[in-house]
This record gives structure tokens, C-alpha cells and sequence, in this order.
């Protein structure tokens, strides 16, 4: 699938990433790596262990990779997940609402993934 | 950026791939990337390439190590300071952005990437920095300039002072040099007395102002060639009081440190530990440590140098009596620096003295300085250097074969202390070619060719290799291979012999190096020496009995008159270029020998025929008789074939020495081939100079 559809499915402005990242091939390239990049299997066994400090690093870590490619969707999901667990400690953190922002995670990361297949 | 620079290395600390590779993307165009995907792998590649590395891009958010635990670990091994570190992260709260900066990160560049912005804001920060350190180390340079003039005024002062009394400006020197060596020692083993770099640089400078005021003392006095009485030494001993009171009138600078220590060292440096010294005996650590020591550098030197009542004495003799006490006591803390110092103390004291260059240590007080300051820059490339040369000398010393280090500029070798077993001369030798300070080890002309081959080597072929024969402690000669490689230093563009390192090793003799390990050779011409020539004509003979050999002996004609007329050294001369001669009209399996003064025997192993030798001998003639130097000489020659003549060595030597005094019977200028009673007679052409 073209670069541009790609973008425009996501509602993401595929011209502030080109004029970022300069080259196309080089786009392609990231997307890859950010479909394999391990954070989002850190993210789940964190969330299933309950590590919180792991999930708010993991989280972090793919927020910063979709700002890098301009995915607003999948980075503000992130966002949403890191800045919840940012201000409170681990004793207040409520599990259900941690799984439900990474479930939301999830959801932006599965569309990536399929439609870059 | 041009081809002729060197790229610059960026180092890229991030656990994310993708991250690293966006970063790398934008940068690798214009500069070496270092990748590493957490802060463990971040310090070894800093450990390993810190000087390198222009710039670190580091993430904070990182597991096990996060980006400020790395930034920590800098700091503590001051990468920090040379090194510019750029947060890359997607925090941007305000609290992680002030953390940062008090790590002194010196700059942020947030998420998404903007491949322009990447590349200029590191460009800049690393121009930024460069600029600096190329600040520093101007400031750095001016500040040591100002040192050394300062030094030197000093010096000279004190020197003139010095010459007044008597003392020779050596004087001057060696208290500096030794009140420094004291001072380091107590340093290190006495942390209680609170000095530091600069305070050894300012006491030493301070020490060579210590009998400044003998210039108040009269000259009869001062001089005086036998004992003084009673109360000339009274007005003698009034130089420290005096001495202190002309410091203190200076209408300027009469508060500087520097002023201060010489002070107290003028006053002080007579005084004693148990309080019986002069002028206002004070006891113990009363009395400042500077002038303490001033006055064990003083009571030192005054022994070791020679004076009109008594001889100089020897290092040891002089430690002797300074450690029973008959000098005066001290401060027991002192006495163990001196003793600890012994050794060093006596080398030291004869190496720098003459160089003042050396004597104080510039480089420490700048350095102090700087620190105060708070710039830390030499002090890692120091402490670098400091390791560099631990390893070395640990490596060095599990050698066993005698390692060498050569200064060009100095004219300084540093050999590991094995020199000392196996030959028995000092490890650190200056003057080292200008002297040649190897003579009676190794012979002139071999230490000639040796510094020959040494520096025909350039920068692209530094190695170089050979082997030599020395002569070892137990007064054997031995074959040694030098090998080593010099090191370049790079002068705007030239490049220039800088330093050689090396190692001298036994030779190893293998089966096929027997003929060599037998060579022995005449110094003067290179040639093998009559013994040599010996064992190698008889190993041809036996080796190969059947095959036809000739011998040849000759001699110059009136050498003796030759060298009264025009002196030995033009003989000599003469005999090189005869060498010279005769092997130029040998094959490579031909010996050619010098047996005598001025006599040299020649063989030919594999003669074709009896034929040869008269047509042979003649073409040698004159190429041995052409004129040297406009100097006009004959040969006399004689020839003996193998077995026809001779079946034996000692034979065919006898024999042919008969035939060469049979040419000299008849007139000389000629040659005679061997025949039993009856020699055959072939008188030569005329020399003819050609």
C-alpha cells in the first residue's frame, strides 16, 4: 500500500512526515521496525505481571517511536497510558484502568500492522 | 565538512532500534556513528574510545541503566567535561529538563525528529564545544608561558645572589630540584601537611631565594677561605633574619604566597627540630614545613658539594651522616621521605641539573591553577598518559630481554632495569648519540650503523632491525638483535623523528647461524679478522676437499713511511679503501680478510683453473693500486693454490706468506706465486693510476 493512503488511513498528514524524514524508503523502513520493535511485547508481559514502572518505560518508548513517525493515534494512546501512571505511585495505580489504556495501545498497533501488510 | 578532515564520531545511546536508526540516518552522511542500545554498552564504548567520541545523543528512559545513571558515571570519570551530551527523549516536563541540565547536558532535542534540526543543532554543539577546548587549551598555554618567565626571573636572581657567596649556580638548582623531590614525598606519605601541586611549585621557586641575605654579610666573611671565629659566625648567621627582613620591606607584592614561603624559608631554614638551631629556635612543627625542608635540601647539598675546608662528599656518605644525626636533627617525618627518596634523590639531582628547563615542574602549577578554576581538561588526557605508561612499564618489566626508549629531542634513553644485569650501564643515559654512551658495549662503528638504520626508517616503515655484537657484564661479546620502531610526531605537515622504542634481545643461534656466531671482524675495515678468516677457509677446505682453491696475501708497500708522511689517519684511510677494493673483486663466497696492520689474506674456494690466478692476480693489482687521494701506493703479493701448494690451511698460509716475502725480496710492487723452492716469478705491470 502506497505511503500516502497508508497516512491518510491513520488520519496522520503524511507531507509533515515526509518533509521530517526527508525520504520515503527510509519511512518504510522505520514502519518496519516499529512493527517488530520489542516494546509492545515488553508492554504486554508488563501489564500482565503488573510491573508498572516496565509499562510506563515501554509505554514511553513507543509513544516517542509514533511521534518519530507521525502516528497521532498510536502516540496518543501511549501518551494517554504514561501520563496516567506518571503522577501516581504504584500502590494507587488501579490495574483496570492501566489494562484499558493498553488495550487502546493495542488497538492503534494492530491497524498499523495490518495495514502495513 | 572537507576530505581532509577526519569525521567526527557520534555516540547514539538509545533502547529502541528505530530510534537509533532514524537518528543514525540523519547523521551518518556527515559523521561516524556509534550505536549502543542501553548505558552498560554506553560506558564500555566510552571506556574504550572516549578521547574519540565528539558528541553523545542519550535517551533517559532506558532499562536497567536510564540516561541520568549514565550521565553520573561521566561525571565521575570526568567524560563529562570534553564530551557534550544532547538528551534525545520524549520527556519534556520541566523537572526532567532542569535534572538534565544539572548534569550538565547541553542540549535537548525533543521527539518527532526533524531531519534539519537534528543535523544542525548537533553540528553546532560540537563546533561549540571544540571551540572551547580549543580556548582552554590557549589560555592554558599562556598561563604556562607566564610560569616559566617567572621561574626564570627568579632563577637568574637568585643565581647572581648565589655567585656572591661563592656558590656556584648549581647551588641554586639542586636546592630547588631536591626541596621538590622532598616535598612530592611528603605529600603523598604525610596528607597532614595539606600541600598540594602549587604548593610545591610556589615552595620550590620560593627555595632558591634562601640566602638572599648573605648579601648583607661582608664579602671577608662571606669568603673566607679557613674557619670562621666565633664572631664572624655570628654575623654569618644574621643572613636568615636579614634575609626575611629585605622580603618584608618589598613595597609590593609583599602578600603574595610566593613571598610569604620565602619568607619563612630565609628565617627559617636554620632552624632545628629540637630547637637548637637559629635565629629564634624554634622547636618541632613550630617551625613551617617549607623551611624544614629548605634546610635538609641545604645541609644535603652543602655536603655533596665540594667547599674550601672540605672534599665533596658522596650521596651515600652524605645520607649517612644526615640520617646518624652528626648534621643536625629533623623532623623524623622527613627523615623517612629522604630515605624513601634515596635512590632517586641521586639520580635525579645529576639528570636535570642540567637541564633548568626541567627543574620545576611548570606543567603542575598551571594545572593547579586550572583546577581552581574549574577546568579539568588536562587532567584526564594526564591521567590517560599516567595509564598508558603503568601498563607499559608492568609489561616491560615481565621481560625478560632489556627494553629501550629513545628521545630524539632530548637526546635521552631510557633502558628497563634489566640493562643493568646484562650489561651494566644505567637505565636512563643522556647525551646519549652526541656521546655515545655505549662505547666499550658496543663498537663505534656498529653504534654508527646502527643509528644509520634507525633513522633511514620513515613513518610508513618504522620497524627496523638488526644485530649486533655487544659486550655483555661478564666481559664476553654476544650477538644481540635491536629491533624497534620509531614514532613520528607530525610538525605542520612533516613529519619528524619523535621517539624509539625497542627491545634488545639474545640472538638466537641456529645451525645455520654458526658461521656468523664465528664472525668476528676487524673494526676498522669490516673485514673478517685473521681468526675468523681461519675457521672459515679451513670449514670450505674440509667441506669440499676436491675442489681447486686459491689463496692470496698481500700488503701495502712502505706503510710505515705512509702513515709518518701523512699521518695514521690517512692510513687508515687507505686501509678502508683497500677493503673496500678487495671486496668489490670478490664473489659473495669469497673471504676477503685483513690479518695484519696493513696485510689482508683472500680466498677462493672453487677455483676453475691454475690459469686463472695470474690474470686474476693482476687484474686485483691494479685495482688495488689505483691512486687514493693523490696519494701514490704499491702491494706486494703472494698467491698459493689448493692442494698444488698446500693441502692444508696452515700449509697453504705458510706457503703463500713465503710467496708474498719472496715478492718483497725482489723489489716489491710485484707478485709471486708459490712453487716449492723455486718460486715461479711474474713481476706485475706497473701500477698504473687510473
Amino acid at each position: 500500500m502506497e505511503l500516502k493512503t497508508f497516512y491518510e488511513n491513520l488520519g496522520a498528514d503524511y507531507n509533515i512526515v515526509l518533509r521530517r524524514l526527508l525520504r520515503e524508503s527510509l519511512i518504510y523502513k522505520y514502519l518496519n521496525m516499529l512493527i517488530k520493535d520489542p516494546s509492545f511485547e515488553t508492554l504486554q508481559n508488563a501489564v500482565e505481571s503488573e510491573d508498572f514502572e516496565e509499562i510506563f518505560r515501554a509505554a514511553h518508548t513507543i509513544k516517542g517511536m509514533a511521534l518519530n513517525l507521525e502516528l497521532p493515534p498510536l502516540a496518543a494512546a501511549a501518551s494517554d497510558l504514561t501520563e496516567y501512571l506518571r503522577y501516581i505511585t504504584s500502590g494507587e495505580a488501579d490495574i483496570s484502568v492501566v489494562k484499558e489504556k493498553y488495550e487502546k495501545i493495542r488497538n492503534e498497533y494492530e491497524t498499523v500492522r495490518k495495514l502495513m501488510e | 565538512m572537507t576530505s581532509t578532515e577526519q569525521k567526527k564520531t557520534i555516540l547514539i545511546v538509545d533502547d529502541a532500534e528505530l530510534n537509533r536508526a532514524l537518528l543514525s540516518d540523519i547523521l551518518q552522511e556527515d559523521y561516524n556513528i556509534i550505536e549502543a542500545a542501553d548505558g552498560t554498552e554506553a560506558i564500555e564504548i566510552l571506556k574504550k574510545n572516549d578521547a574519540s567520541i565528539s558528541l553523545i545523543l542519550l535517551d533517559i528512559l532506558m532499562p536497567r541503566m536510564s540516561g541520568f545513571d549514565v550521565l553520573t558515571i561521566m561525571q565521575k570519570n570526568h567524560w563529562h567535561e570534553t564530551i557534550p551530551v544532547v538528551i534525545i527523549s520524549s520527556e519534556n516536563s520541566m523537572e526532567y529538563i532542569e535534572k538534565g541540565y544539572e548534569y550538565g547536558v547541553v542540549d535537548y532535542i525533543s521527539r518527532p525528529f526533524d531531519s534539519n534540526i537534528v543535523l544542525q543543532r548537533v553540528k553546532n554543539t560540537i563546533i561549540l564545544y571544540s571551540k572551547q577546548k580549543e580556548l582552554e587549551g590557549l589560555v592554558k598555554e599562556q598561563m604556562l608561558e607566564k610560569e616559566s618567565n617567572n621561574a626564570l626571573m627568579i632563577n637568574i636572581l637568585s643565581t647572581i645572589v648565589e655567585f656572591r657567596n661563592g656558590e656556584s649556580g648549581l647551588h641554586v638548582i639542586r636546592i630547588r630540584i631536591i626541596t621538590e623531590i622532598l616535598l612530592e614525598a611528603l605529600r603523598k606519605r604525610y596528607p597532614e601537611y595539606a600541600i598540594d601541586e602549587s604548593h610545591i611549585a610556589l615552595i620550590s621557586n620560593a627555595a632558591a631565594l634562601h640566602d638572599i641575605g648573605k648579601i648583607e654579610i661582608p664579602e671577608e666573611i662571606l669568603n673566607k677561605p679557613g674557619k670562621l671565629t666565633v664572631e664572624e659566625f655570628e654575623i654569618m648567621k644574621t643572613h636568615s633574619a636579614r634575609g626575611e627582613q629585605m622580603l618584608n620591606e618589598l613595597r609590593f607584592g609583599s602578600d603574595e604566597e610566593l613571598v610569604r614561603y620565602a619568607r619563612q624559608i630565609c628565617r627559617w631554614h636554620h632552624e632545628r627540630w629540637d630547637g637548637n638551631g637559629y635565629p629564634d629556635h624554634l622547636k618541632g612543627d613550630e617551625i613551617p614545613i617549607a623551611a624544614q625542608i629548605v634546610s635538609v635540601a641545604d645541609v644535603y647539598d652543602a655536603l655533596v658539594s665540594e667547599r674550601v675546608y672540605k672534599p665533596p662528599y658522596t650521596h651515600k656518605q652524605a645520607m649517612q651522616m644526615i640520617l646518624n644525626g652528626e648534621c643536625g636533627m629533623f623532623n623524623s617525618k622527613l627523615i623517612v621521605c629522604l630515605t624513601e627518596v634515596d635512590t632517586y634523590l641521586e639520580t635525579a639531582v645529576s639528570l636535570r641539573s642540567h637541564d633548568p628547563a626541567h627543574i620545576f615542574n611548570i606543567n603542575q602549577l598551571s594545572q593547579e591553577l586550572f583546577q581552581k578554576k574549574g577546568v579539568k581538561l588536562s587532567d584526564r588526557t594526564l591521567f590517560l598518559l599516567e595509564q598508558e605508561r603503568t601498563k607499559y612499564q608492568f609489561i616491560a618489566s615481565l621481560s625478560k630481554d632489556v627494553l629501550f626508549e629513545y628521545d630524539f629531542s632530548t637526546d635521552t634513553v631510557l633502558f628497563s632495569e634489566k640493562c643493568r644485569e646484562e650489561f651494566n650501564f644505567p637505565s636512563i643515559i643522556t647525551d646519549f648519540v652526541e656521546k655515545n654512551r655505549l662505547y666499550g658495549v658496543i663498537s663505534e662503528k656498529d653504534f654508527q650503523d646502527l643509528i644509520t638504520r634507525i633513522e633511514s626508517t620513515t613513518s610508513a616503515a618504522p620497524v627496523f632491525q638488526k644485530r649486533l655484537l655487544l659486550s655483555t657484564i661478564s666481559g664476553t661479546q654476544e650477538w644481540y638483535e635491536f629491533i624497534g620502531r620509531t614514532l613520528w610526531a607530525d610538525n605542520d605537515g612533516n613529519e619528524e623523528l619523535y621517539s624509539c622504542v625497542g627491545r634488545i634481545a639474545r640472538s638466537q643461534s641456529g645451525s645455520n647461524l654458526a658461521m656468523q656466531e664465528l664472525a668476528q671482524r676487524d673494526a676498522l675495515t669490516n673485514l673478517y679478522n685473521q681468526g675468523t678468516a681461519r675457521k672459515i677457509i679451513s670449514q670450505t677446505i674440509s667441506t669440499d676437499p676436491r675442489t681447486t682453491g686459491l689463496m692470496v696475501m698481500f700488503d701495502l708497500d712502505n706503510f710505515k713511511k705512509l702513515n709518518e708522511r701523512n699521518g695514521h689517519l690517512f692510513g687508515d684511510q687507505i686501509l678502508k679503501h683497500i677493503a673496500r677494493i678487495s671486496e668489490n673483486n670478490i664473489r659473495k663466497k669469497d673471504i676477503c680478510s685483513r690479518i695484519g696492520g696493513d696485510r689482508f689474506l683472500l680466498y677462493f674456494g672453487e677455483l676453475f683453473s691454475e690459469e686463472f690466478v695470474y690474470p686474476y692476480c693482476t687484474t686485483l693489482t691494479r685495482a688495488l693500486t689505483q691512486k687514493y687521494k693523490d696519494s701514490e701506493y704499491t702491494v706486494s703479493m703472494g698467491a698459493a693454490l689448493y692442494p698444488q701448494d698446500g693441502t692444508t690451511y696452515e700449509e697453504l698460509f705458510r706457503h703463500t706468506k713465503e710467496a708474498l716475502e719472496t715478492s718483497k725480496r725482489r723489489g716489491k710492487n710485484c707478485f709471486t706465486r708459490y712453487r716449492d723452492a723455486h718460486s715461479r716469478q711474474e713481476p706485475f705491470p706497473e701500477a698504473v693510476p687510473e
